[in-house]
């Protein structure tokens, strides 16, 4: 049992704080440091170097892996392939989030139900629901063609992952089905925060239901709309489980995105020097993003205190 | 008067007709899965589809959950759920044991570079798996390690761990400081007051973050398919992702019984739990 002195040694005081926060925080700081940031640095190391693992060979070779990735046309175009798809997909959760919880937050009946469903996309396993749509787009006897050639928007069955832009399509649909319910919650709890007062003044002064969207609304969530965006880019940039599950990259090259790209130069090709590169591209595009996310966080913080 | 009526019921009537085009959109792929795990096989593979199972059937479930004709040959659905649950469990308890230490300390304790450390479990977070991956895959290939439970539990634990931190962390700061104090006064050492008198104050925080590391262990699939390779150690999605068959030959309505009978317990949790696991995402993605 330790008795602390309040007023004597002010000094040893905090010198005791800090040694017993810092044991507390050990376990974790240990672990995340082990497991995720010296392995990114032992990436970067194997970028660097030509490593054949079935001969156990490590050869340096400075930056050729680097610039073989300048050229390599079908790294650049998966590159190209993930902008358009995280793109894509981030504008319709955005939109839709948005719409569904503006639907949510108005004060008529069906709102609790509403987001309860909500969380089901989001609940069941990214790989059951990737392998549930594969199921449901099959050409021949898929739910979907069921549905559509008897509502009569198409004349035949489709093989909807057999072409490159309708496969790409459902990816970036299907993408947003998973993950609108994620956008949906971040965005009505920002909804709710917005006090009533201001819509009342606001009607008082005479506005339609658009104006007071687009001035009373808008500004109050802007920052929950921008840091969703900054998450969801993200993690859409990152997506694997999904697309590996649904059309694993084809057809032909369609929906090979960045990361199933690395992971196939590393693990099917073993090319892990090579495939380490590609990891740190990645990685620094990643980064970006979560820089900003995190300078508006601390700079929210700051406002905060 | 009338006016505002009519154009008052049109909007009610477009409010309520979105609503149910949403909530239709986000029930009826479960829905089908449901129904067409209750098909027989041979009624799923025509262009004729019989929507609803006529008769119903349990063939499916048998043919996954009990050994027999099942198609994963000897291994029976169950172990795969074991496996996972097992996984998830102990990767739950060590994050809330070692994040609840983790929180208390950046919540309550005095010392200095708090924000950095907030700082680095955050960007932590935000790495790519894929930039870990193969790193972790050789070491834990040199010490043996692959190919069993400890390679999923030591990297789900660490991928976790950051939003346990954040959230809990969270928490423990809205304890009211006099707690600390009094307790302080009456001569407890740090460790007992973590243990004693504010984490049983933090039930709620642990049971939000709790829910969601049990949901993203239960869900995880890159590491689990490239750091198991035998079939009696699998877990969950792996196992449905690997279902043995080509193209239109697979058997779609056992694939939608193991998938239906393990998205259930998600579901329902995520549910029955659904202001918990809100707060916690909110927490961890937005407050900070």
């Amino acid at each position: 049992m330790r008795i602390v002195m309040r007023n004597k040694n002010f000094i040893s005081r905090s010198v005791l704080e800090n040694i017993t926060g810092y044991s507390f925080l050990l376990p974790a700081l240990l672990i995340v440091f082990f497991v995720m940031f010296y392995p990114v640095f032992f990436t970067v190391k194997l970028s660097f170097m030509d490593y054949a693992l079935q001969f156990n060979k490590k050869e340096f070779t400075g930056l050729a892996n680097y610039t073989a990735l300048f050229h390599d046309t079908q790294f650049l175009s998966s590159i190209g392939r993930t902008c358009v798809f995280t793109i894509s997909s981030v504008i319709l959760e955005l939109v839709f989030g948005l719409g569904i919880a503006l639907l949510a937050n108005a004060r008529l009946r069906g709102n609790g139900l509403l987001r309860t469903v909500m969380l089901i996309p989001w609940a069941i396993p990214t790989v059951i629901s990737a392998v549930l749509w594969k199921f449901m787009l099959n050409d021949q006897f898929g739910i979907l063609n069921f549905i559509f050639s008897r509502l009569g928007f198409i004349s035949e069955y489709k093989a909807w992952l057999a072409f490159p832009k309708s496969a790409v399509g459902s990816t970036i649909l299907i993408d947003a089905w998973k993950t609108t319910p994620f956008v949906f919650i971040l965005l009505l709890a920002g909804l709710q925060v917005i006090p009533k007062e201001e819509y009342e003044a606001a009607s008082i002064d005479g506005a339609s239901a658009f104006q007071k969207f687009l001035y009373v609304t808008m500004p109050e969530i802007a920052k929950v709309v921008f840091i969703t965006l900054l998450f969801r880019t993200m993690d859409a940039f990152r997506v694997f489980d999904m697309v590996v599950n649904l059309t694993n990259g084809g057809p032909g090259n369609a929906t090979e995105y960045v990361t199933l790209e690395a992971y196939k130069t590393i693990f099917r090709n073993l090319k892990i020097g090579y495939g380490s590169a590609m990891s740190v591209v990645i990685f620094i595009i990643i980064m970006l993003f979560s820089t900003m996310y995190l300078l508006l966080l601390m700079r929210d913080k700051k406002q905060k205190n | 008067m009338v006016h505002t009526g009519r154009s008052e019921r049109i909007g009610k009537l477009l409010f309520y007709s979105a609503i149910l085009a949403v909530i239709a959109l986000c029930i009826f792929p479960l829905l089908w899965q449901c129904l067409a795990s209750f098909n027989f096989e041979d009624k799923l593979f025509r262009k004729d589809l019989h929507v609803l199972p006529d008769p119903p059937t349990l063939q499916n479930y048998k043919n996954v959950f009990l050994t027999g004709e099942s198609n994963f040959g000897s291994t029976s659905f169950f172990r795969y759920m074991c496996n996972s649950l097992l996984i998830s469990v102990t990767v739950t308890a060590a994050c809330l044991f070692i994040g609840s230490l983790s929180g208390y300390a950046l919540g309550k304790v005095h010392f200095m570079g708090k924000n950095v450390i907030l700082g680095v479990f955050l960007i932590g977070s935000m790495f790519p798996q894929i930039a870990i991956m193969s790193p972790l895959f050789l070491f834990f290939k040199r010490i043996h390690l692959m190919n069993s439970y400890m390679s999923l539990i030591i990297p789900y634990i660490a991928f976790n761990l950051p939003l346990s931190v954040w959230v809990l962390s969270t928490f423990y700061t809205q304890v009211p400081v006099e707690l600390k104090d009094s307790a302080t006064i009456d001569g407890c050492g740090e460790f007992q007051i973590y243990s004693h008198i504010m984490t049983p104050l933090v039930i709620q925080g642990f049971v939000a973050v709790g829910l969601l590391i049990i949901i993203n262990c239960w869900n995880e699939f890159i590491f689990a398919s490239t750091f198991i390779l035998s079939d009696k150690l699998r877990t969950i999605p792996v196992a449905v992702a690997l279902f043995p068959g080509v193209h239109n030959t697979l058997p779609w309505g056992q694939i939608s019984a193991a998938s239906f009978a393990c998205t259930i317990p998600v579901i329902l949790i995520v549910l029955f739990f659904q202001k918990k696991i809100v707060s916690g995402l909110t927490a961890g993605a937005v407050k900070g």
